[in-house]
C-alpha cells in the first residue's frame, strides 16, 4: 500500500491533536459553564422564593394554624402580587405551605404532590420532566415557600450561547487548519525540492549534492545520499570497465574466427566457399549480438541531451550507412518528405533507434524490396514511421517482440535485440514505439513517436 | 615490397591478418607483446603499422606516443575492440592515421593499408579512389581501373561533389547548386542526365539513390 506524504501525515496528526485538545477544552468549558449557570439558576430560585416571602409579609400575621386554602380564597397572595412575581419569574411555579397545608400556588407546573415540600434545593421528576426546587422556611417555621423550574429551562440558556459561539468557532478552526497547512508546506518545502532534484536526475548523473544548499536538518540525509551516489558511481565505473573488457574479450576472438573464415573462403575450393561464407555470416550474427548487448548496457547509463535536429538529414545518414552495407540494388529506400524536418530531440539516441528499426525493416523487406520512411510532423509530436513490405507481425506477437532476444520470423537472421534497443533509446527521450499493420497492403510499420520538448 | 608490422595480442587473429596481407603481396611481421613491437621498430623499417590497443607489457597507445614523440611519422592504423568515441578520439589524438573496430573485413584492411601507402607517397588529398574509380580533383581526370574516362564539365562537377561527400546522400538541390552557372540556366533534368551518364561510364551501381534523399557514392576507399 502506498504511504501518504510526510506533510499530509503530519497535517492529519496535528489536526487530530488540535481537535482532541479543542474537544477537551470545550467539554471543560461546558462543564464549568453549566455548573456556573446551575448555580446562577439556583440563586434565582432562592431570590424568587424570597420575593414571594416579601410579597406575603402583610398577610402572614393573619394566618392561623391548620388553616387551608378555601374555595375562592386568594390566600396570602393577591392578584397584583402574583402578577408582580410573574413579571420577574414567569418560568417558575410556586407553592406556599402553612402548617403542612397548601395555602397558595402558581396554578401551573408540576402536580403539587410531586413537589418535595422540604426546605433547601431538590431535584424531582413530574410528568416526564426533570425539575429543580427550592424550599424557603419563613421566620415562622410553619411557613414553607417552594419555587421550582424545569431543568430544560436551564439547558435552554446554554444552547443560545453555543449557537452564538459556533460560527466564530468553526471559522477559527478553518483559518487555523489553513494556516497550519501553509506552515507545514513552507516548512517541508525542502523535502519537495529534494524529491524534485532526485527525480530530475538522470541515471548517469551521480554528482554529489551540496550540503550547504539544504536546511541543516537535511545534513545527515544529504551526506547519506552523497555516499550512495559515490558507491553507485564506483559500481557504474566498474560496470563500464567490465563492459569495455567484455567488448574486447568477445570481439577479439570473434574477429579471429571471422578472419580465419575469410582466409578459408579465399583459399577454399569452389565447392566449400558457400560453407565458408555461411561461417562468416554466423560470426557476423555473433558480433551483432555482442554489439547489441553492449549497446543495451551503455544505454542504461545514458541520459538524453536534447537539441534542434534535422531529422531528415539524420534519416539520410542512417539510410546511407544501411545501403552501403547491402549489395547494390538489393533494397530500395524512399523517404518522405524530401526536405528539412527539424525537431528537438537527442540525435545520437534517435539515430540508434532509427538504425535498429531500419535494419529490422531491411531484414523483413526482402519480398517487397522497398523500405519507406515517413516523417509525420504534428503540433505536439513527430512520428518517424518505418515501413516494410514483409509478412507483417500478428497483433498477439507485437508486445513480445519489443522484449530482448525475440524474433518475429525465425528464418530471418538478427540478434533479436534491435527492437528492444530502439525501445530503450526512444524511451530515454520520453517517446514511444508502436508496431502497426500497414494501411496500404501487407507489411509492418513501426511508429517512433517523439513528444514535443522545450 | 611494402613491409607491415602487425601488433595483435590474439595470436589467431594476428596470424590470420598476417596471412591475408601476405596473400595481397605484403611482407608482414606479427608481434604479440608491446615491448617486442618497440624493439622491432627500433631495428627495422616498416611502411605501415597495424596496432592493437590492448597489448601486454606496453599498450598500443604508449607505443604510438613513443613513436610520435621521437618524430617517427610511419602511418599507424589502430585496430581495436574498443569502440567508444573517447577511445577513437584518444587513438587519433595520440597520432593514429586511421582507426578500425574489430571485427575487421580483411579486404577493407588491405584497402586501408593501400590508402595509407598512397597517402604517404603523395601526402595530398587531391586524388581520391572509391572502389575502382579514381578522381584527380586538380587535374580534372577520372579513371576506372587504369582506363581514363572522358567526362563533361557538368558530369565532373557532379562526381566531384559526390566524391567529396562520399558515404552521405547529396540532395538534388545541392547538385543543382553545384551546377548553377550565372550565365546559363540549369535545366530541371540536368542532374538526372549527368547521373545517368556517370552511371553509364563508371558502372551502374557506383552511384546509389534513394527517393527523397538524393544520390550517394560509397564504395571501398583505396
Amino acid at each position: 500500500m502506498r504511504r501518504s506524504s510526510l506533510s499530509a501525515r503530519l497535517y492529519r496528526r496535528i489536526l487530530l491533536l488540535l481537535a482532541g485538545a479543542g474537544f477537551c477544552m470545550g467539554a471543560m468549558l461546558y462543564i464549568v459553564a453549566n455548573r456556573e449557570i446551575s448555580q446562577a439558576s439556583d440563586a434565582q430560585l432562592v431570590n424568587a422564593s424570597r420575593l414571594l416571602y416579601m410579597l406575603m409579609q402583610d398577610e402572614l400575621p393573619a394566618l392561623r394554624p391548620g388553616q387551608g386554602l378555601a374555595e375562592g380564597d386568594e390566600g396570602p397572595l393577591s392578584s397584583d402580587e402574583r402578577r408582580a412575581f410573574h413579571a420577574s419569574y414567569d418560568w417558575c411555579m410556586f407553592i406556599v405551605v402553612w402548617d403542612q397545608h397548601i395555602i397558595a400556588q402558581s396554578g401551573w407546573g408540576a402536580p403539587t404532590r410531586h413537589v418535595p415540600q422540604k426546605p433547601g434545593l431538590h431535584d424531582f421528576e413530574a410528568s416526564g420532566d426533570q425539575w429543580r426546587s427550592y424550599g424557603l422556611t419563613g421566620e415562622d417555621p410553619r411557613l414553607l415557600i417552594i419555587v421550582a423550574e424545569r431543568d430544560a429551562t436551564r439547558e435552554f440558556s446554554v444552547v443560545p450561547v453555543m449557537r452564538k459561539l459556533a460560527l466564530p468557532f468553526f471559522g477559527l478552526i478553518g483559518v487555523g487548519a489553513l494556516l497550519l497547512w501553509l506552515t507545514l508546506r513552507t516548512g517541508l518545502s525542502d523535502v519537495e525540492r529534494l524529491r524534485k532534484t532526485l527525480e530530475n536526475r538522470s541515471l548517469a548523473d551521480l554528482s554529489p549534492l551540496d550540503p550547504k544548499a539544504w536546511a541543516s536538518d537535511f545534513g545527515p540525509l544529504i551526506i547519506a545520499l552523497n555516499r550512495l551516489f559515490e558507491r553507485l558511481g564506483q559500481g557504474y565505473e566498474k560496470e563500464q570497465a567490465f563492459t569495455d573488457d567484455v567488448a574486447h574479450e568477445l570481439r577479439t576472438p570473434v574477429a579471429a574466427i571471422r578472419a580465419q573464415a575469410q582466409l578459408l573462403a579465399r583459399a577454399a575450393p569452389a565447392h566449400l566457399r558457400d560453407e565458408a561464407d555461411r561461417l562468416i555470416a554466423i560470426v557476423d550474427r555473433a558480433n551483432d549480438l555482442v554489439d547489441g548487448m553492449l549497446m543495451l548496457a551503455r544505454l542504461d547509463a545514458t541520459s538524453a541531451s536534447v537539441r534542434s535536429v534535422d531529422v531528415h538529414e539524420l534519416v539520410a545518414d542512417v539510410v546511407a550507412e544501411v545501403m552501403l552495407r547491402l549489395p547494390p540494388d538489393m533494397i530500395d529506400f524512399q523517404v518522405t518528405p524530401g526536405h528539412v524536418v527539424r525537431w528537438r530531440c537527442d540525435p545520437a539516441l534517435l539515430k540508434i533507434a532509427v538504425s535498429a528499426i531500419t535494419d529490422n525493416a531491411v531484414h523483413h523487406a526482402a519480398e517487397g524490396r522497398l523500405v519507406e520512411i515517413d516523417l509525420q510532423r504534428r503540433d505536439d509530436r513527430l512520428d518517424v514511421v518505418i515501413m516494410d513490405r514483409g509478412k507483417g507481425i500478428g497483433a498477439a506477437d507485437r508486445s513480445r517482440l519489443l522484449k530482448r532476444f525475440e524474433r518475429g520470423n525465425l528464418a530471418v537472421t538478427g540478434s533479436g535485440l534491435g527492437l528492444s534497443i530502439a525501445v530503450k533509446a526512444i524511451a530515454l527521450m520520453g517517446g514511444s514505439i508502436r508496431l502497426e499493420d500497414r494501411t496500404d497492403g501487407n507489411g509492418l510499420q513501426v511508429r517512433l513517436s517523439l513528444m514535443s520538448v522545450p | 615490397m611494402p613491409r607491415l608490422l602487425i601488433a595483435e595480442d590474439d595470436a589467431d587473429l594476428g596470424r590470420a591478418m598476417k596471412r591475408s596481407l601476405e596473400l595481397d603481396g605484403y611482407v608482414a611481421d606479427h608481434f604479440v607483446r608491446g615491448d617486442d613491437v618497440l624493439a622491432a621498430l627500433s631495428t627495422s623499417h616498416y611502411d605501415v603499422l597495424l596496432l592493437d590497443i590492448g597489448l601486454p607489457h606496453m599498450t598500443g597507445l604508449e607505443i604510438l606516443s613513443h613513436l610520435r614523440s621521437a618524430g617517427d611519422a610511419t602511418p599507424v592504423i589502430v585496430i581495436t575492440a574498443l569502440d567508444r568515441t573517447r577511445h577513437r578520439v584518444a587513438g587519433l589524438d595520440a597520432g593514429a592515421d586511421d582507426y578500425l573496430v574489430k571485427p575487421v573485413e580483411l579486404e577493407e584492411l588491405a584497402a586501408r593499408v593501400r590508402a595509407q601507402l598512397r597517402r604517404r607517397e603523395r601526402r595530398q588529398d587531391d586524388i581520391m579512389s572509391l572502389d575502382d574509380v579514381t578522381i584527380d580533383f586538380t587535374g580534372h581526370v577520372v579513371s576506372v581501373g587504369d582506363e581514363p574516362v572522358s567526362l563533361t564539365s557538368k558530369e565532373f562537377r557532379v562526381l566531384s561533389l559526390l566524391m567529396r561527400r562520399r558515404r552521405r546522400f547529396v540532395s538534388k538541390a545541392d547538385l543543382e547548386g553545384e551546377l548553377y552557372d550565372q550565365d546559363q540556366w540549369v535545366e530541371s533534368n540536368t542532374v538526372e542526365v549527368a547521373i545517368s551518364a556517370l552511371r553509364r561510364k563508371l558502372g551502374r551501381n557506383f552511384i546509389r539513390t534513394a527517393r527523397g534523399l538524393g544520390y550517394m557514392v560509397g564504395g571501398r576507399e583505396g
